[in-house]
């Protein structure tokens, strides 16, 4: 799952306000280096709330340094305004694209409710007494 | 056979019976006696598909590759057996080394051209009573996802449960008491069956009742045609056989009772004369699906018609043929019908009857007619008829049928799917088009994605794509993770990305979740496409909220691309579909329900091996698989697979009870309806 994904992601258990966002419990991350797209990530800024992508980040850094060696876990800035520069870019395209959270949970803020993600794929199904 | 040759029951191989005329003449059937099932399955195994040698009449013939089929024992012979088995428990056979069950009788069809000049008076069969078209859409209704079969708990008779799946309409007849339950009280669910479909309003004509049948064709409604067939049977005049002199023609208008039997391939019923007292002169039974012969036999003199029922044909028991003629159907797979052998298939009759009150004084034949129980309410079904209809439109629970026969199908056969449907990468256009005009960076949900099929599409269209489905195997081939896929490599080869979407490719953003609770956050996608998913949810309640769904998570102004199966298909579809609720099979090959066979260069040494073990992972699937059955001579499991077909305008409809929706365009492609909607 990658946080770009969990961007969008919701609890829709039973009782929640919201379900949003989802807080993220990592147990396994992955970086997977993919081609680096400009324009791609220019577009995608717009539509993106930029307060919870920093917000996940935050949630699985420390599990990205000890986990994986190969990049350096990018540094976001607090606010992103119009102009975004190349090294910017790149640092978003990393965030965005590259960083996988593999094993872990996810937890609605409402309910408390975990939600397992196994092989990068969380589970958001309810239970019938959930609906 | 003659019984006195019980000592040649030890002798093997077994006996192979070529017909008389034949003995010269090049034959293509040939009849082996076997002993028992086991020994019949036994030989089934050693010699399917072999040559052997047989000697005929001192000559040494050579065959062609063998078919075998088998028939099971008939109930009676296997009575028989248990008799002898406690006289002499030393009895035991054995072939190629394995240890057999005991001798039971031999199952060979006996032709009906043999009782060719045996009358039974008042025994009637009527060819194409049902039209093919009828019988089509009868099968599928009756046999579809809401047909209301008995619960098994009610089928006992005297010897046991009764095998075969029935439904009864009207009145239940109770096979423990071998009588009509003629009170339907409320409080007892065990009478309360599903009342008879009904016509409505009355006075139909022959003219009418065929356009209103026509009509009910096109709209794949069963229960429409059932009401029908039942009309026009209690209209059709009989001629009464029984009395040349002065013929008369019997009606059976107050017929008040239906019973559905479904008679598997081998599955027979045994001898019997129907319970007097519970049903009325003239019993009915119209064949769909499959030729059977039927055998009466004389109650006191022991002679014995037998009687072909071609499929659409109409039975008509009357007067001695009801009441002293005994009737049975033979349980084994073919029959024989004027020389020629006729493979039975699975067969549904129609058994109609007028259930009767009982005698009140001394006369025995001072009885009436039940009073008829009718609905226009389908599908009928068992237990009190809710008045609240509005309340279960709220309810958006997941059926059971849904789970059986939608969830746990795509979760069995997920890596399959991937394999044959995922691989021929096969996109509606439509779907297709509306993708590629999206602005580009959108951000689209594919709510019921299945194995990413739609993702490729997407991702070159220059989105970015969040799948859901309900089935977590599914998922799992879309990320190239499926547990049986004959790659290392991650990400699943068959999808081809350009290289700038080759990560996203790697690994798809996909969740596990259910479309009547998208797990997308309201307002946040700039699209969304849900593709061959509304047909496989079965209230109009759940339906609706699917749509809802959509276009809570969808941002105001994005678009909707909705397609779903249609009823009306192409001509040259080879898809028909017989109603709007049916069941549509997929045939799952057991390799892939296993992990087995996951490298496919293992064959040869281990074929054999992995054959067996294949066969024993696709009994297991069609044990625990409602509906699923293993098809041993294909070696294939067929799982059905709940599917509602759209009518033309029904998506239309729903979509107009939704006010955050608006249409912007629908129609019809490949066998499927869409509708293409705007978030308002």
């Amino acid at each position: 799952m990658r946080l770009l994904t969990h961007n969008y992601m919701q609890s829709t258990v039973k009782g929640t306000e919201k379900g949003y966002p989802l807080k993220i419990e990592a147990d396994k991350v992955e970086y997977e280096e993919s081609p680096f797209d400009a324009e791609f990530v220019k577009a995608l800024i717009p539509k993106l709330n930029y307060e919870i992508l920093s917000f996940a980040l935050g949630q699985i850094v420390e599990k990205c340094k000890q986990d994986i060696e190969e990049v350096q876990i990018p540094e976001l800035p607090e606010n992103i305004g119009e102009d975004l520069d190349e090294e910017l870019l790149k640092k978003l395209h990393t965030v965005l694209f590259d960083l996988h959270v593999v094993e872990g949970h996810l937890i609605c803020p409402d309910t408390g409710r975990r939600f397992a993600i196994k092989m990068g794929i969380p589970n958001m199904v309810l239970h019938a007494d959930e609906m | 056979m003659s019984e006195s040759n019980d000592s040649k029951w030890l002798t093997l191989p077994p006996e192979v019976f070529v017909p008389a005329k034949k003995q010269i003449a090049p034959f293509k059937h040939c009849h082996i006696g076997t002993r028992s099932p086991l020994h019949a399955q036994a030989l089934i195994r050693e010699l399917q598909n072999q040559q052997i040698t047989i000697n005929v009449n001192g000559t040494q013939i050579k065959t062609g590759k063998l078919y075998l089929d088998f028939a099971d024992v008939t109930q009676r012979s296997a009575a028989k057996s248990n008799r002898m088995q406690k006289q002499d428990p030393s009895l035991q056979l054995t072939l190629i080394g394995k240890d057999f069950d005991l001798p039971g009788e031999s199952s060979k069809p006996e032709c009906t051209s043999t009782t060719n000049d045996v009358v039974v008076p008042g025994l009637i069969c009527i060819h194409d009573f049902v039209s093919e078209d009828e019988e089509q859409v009868l099968i599928a209704c009756l046999t579809g996802p809401n047909a209301p079969w008995a619960p098994e708990q009610k089928n006992f008779s005297k010897t046991g449960a009764v095998k075969r799946r029935v439904q009864h309409y009207g009145y239940v007849f109770d096979y423990e008491s071998a009588d009509v339950l003629r009170n339907r009280k409320d409080e007892e669910e065990k009478t309360l069956c599903p009342p008879m479909p009904c016509l409505p309003g009355d006075s139909w004509t022959k003219e009418m009742l065929d356009l209103f049948s026509d009509n009910a064709v096109k709209e794949g409604s069963g229960w429409d045609i059932l009401a029908a067939v039942v009309e026009r049977t209690r209209q059709t005049e009989f001629d009464d056989n029984d009395n040349e002199a002065s013929p008369v023609k019997k009606r059976y208008p107050d017929i008040n009772q239906i019973t559905v039997n479904e008679y598997k391939r081998g599955q027979g019923i045994g001898s019997h004369i129907d319970t007097e007292s519970a049903f009325s002169d003239g019993l009915i039974s119209i064949s769909l699906g499959s030729d059977c012969v039927m055998e009466f036999k004389h109650k006191d003199t022991g002679v014995k018609k037998l009687v072909h029922l071609p499929p659409r044909s109409l039975l008509l028991m009357s007067s001695d043929a009801r009441y002293i003629w005994n009737h049975q159907i033979v349980t084994r797979m073919t029959d024989c019908v004027n020389g020629k052998v006729l493979p039975r298939k699975t067969r549904v009759s129609l058994t109609l009857r007028t259930a009767i009150t009982l005698p009140s004084g001394e006369g025995k034949n001072d009885t009436t007619p039940l009073a008829k129980v009718e609905t226009r309410v389908f599908p009928p079904k068992w237990g009190k008829v809710s008045e609240s209809e509005e309340l279960e439109d709220e309810d958006i629970s997941t059926p059971e049928t849904e789970r059986e026969h939608v969830h746990a199908v795509y979760d069995a056969i997920a890596t399959q799917w991937h394999h044959t449907r995922g691989k021929r990468g096969v996109l509606w256009p439509g779907a297709t088009k509306f993708l590629k005009e999206l602005p580009k960076g959108s951000i689209v949900a594919d709510v019921g994605c299945g194995d990413g099929k739609y993702f490729p599409a997407i991702w070159e269209a220059g989105s970015y794509v969040i799948g859901t489905d309900i089935s977590e195997p599914l998922l799992q081939t879309s990320i190239g993770a499926c547990a049986n896929a004959d790659t290392n490599k991650a990400g699943p080869q068959n999808r081809q990305v350009s290289s700038s979407k080759m990560g996203l490719n790697s690994r798809p953003a996909v969740a596990v979740g259910d479309c009547m609770h998208i797990p997308l956050q309201s307002k946040s996608c700039d699209a969304a496409i849900c593709i061959a998913v509304m047909h496989h949810l079965s209230t109009s309640s759940r339906r609706i909220r699917c749509l809802k769904e959509l276009s809570r998570v969808v941002k105001k102004g994005g678009m909707i691309n909705v397609q779903a199966w249609a009823l009306e298909q192409e001509s040259n579809s080879k898809r028909k579909f017989a109603g709007t609720d049916v069941f549509v099979p997929f045939n799952a090959q057991p390799r892939y329900l296993n992990k087995v066979n996951a490298n496919g260069e293992k064959k040869s040494q281990e074929s054999q091996n992995i054959d067996e073990k294949c066969k024993g992972v696709a009994e297991m699937y069609s044990d625990a698989y409602e509906g699923a059955e293993y098809d041993e001579r294909k070696g294939l499991v067929v799982f059905q697979r709940y599917c509602h077909m759209y009518k033309e305008g029904e998506l239309e409809d729903l979509v107009s009870k939704i006010d955050s929706l608006e249409m912007v365009g629908s129609g019809f492609e490949s066998g499927n309806h869409f509708v293409i909607l705007k978030v308002v």
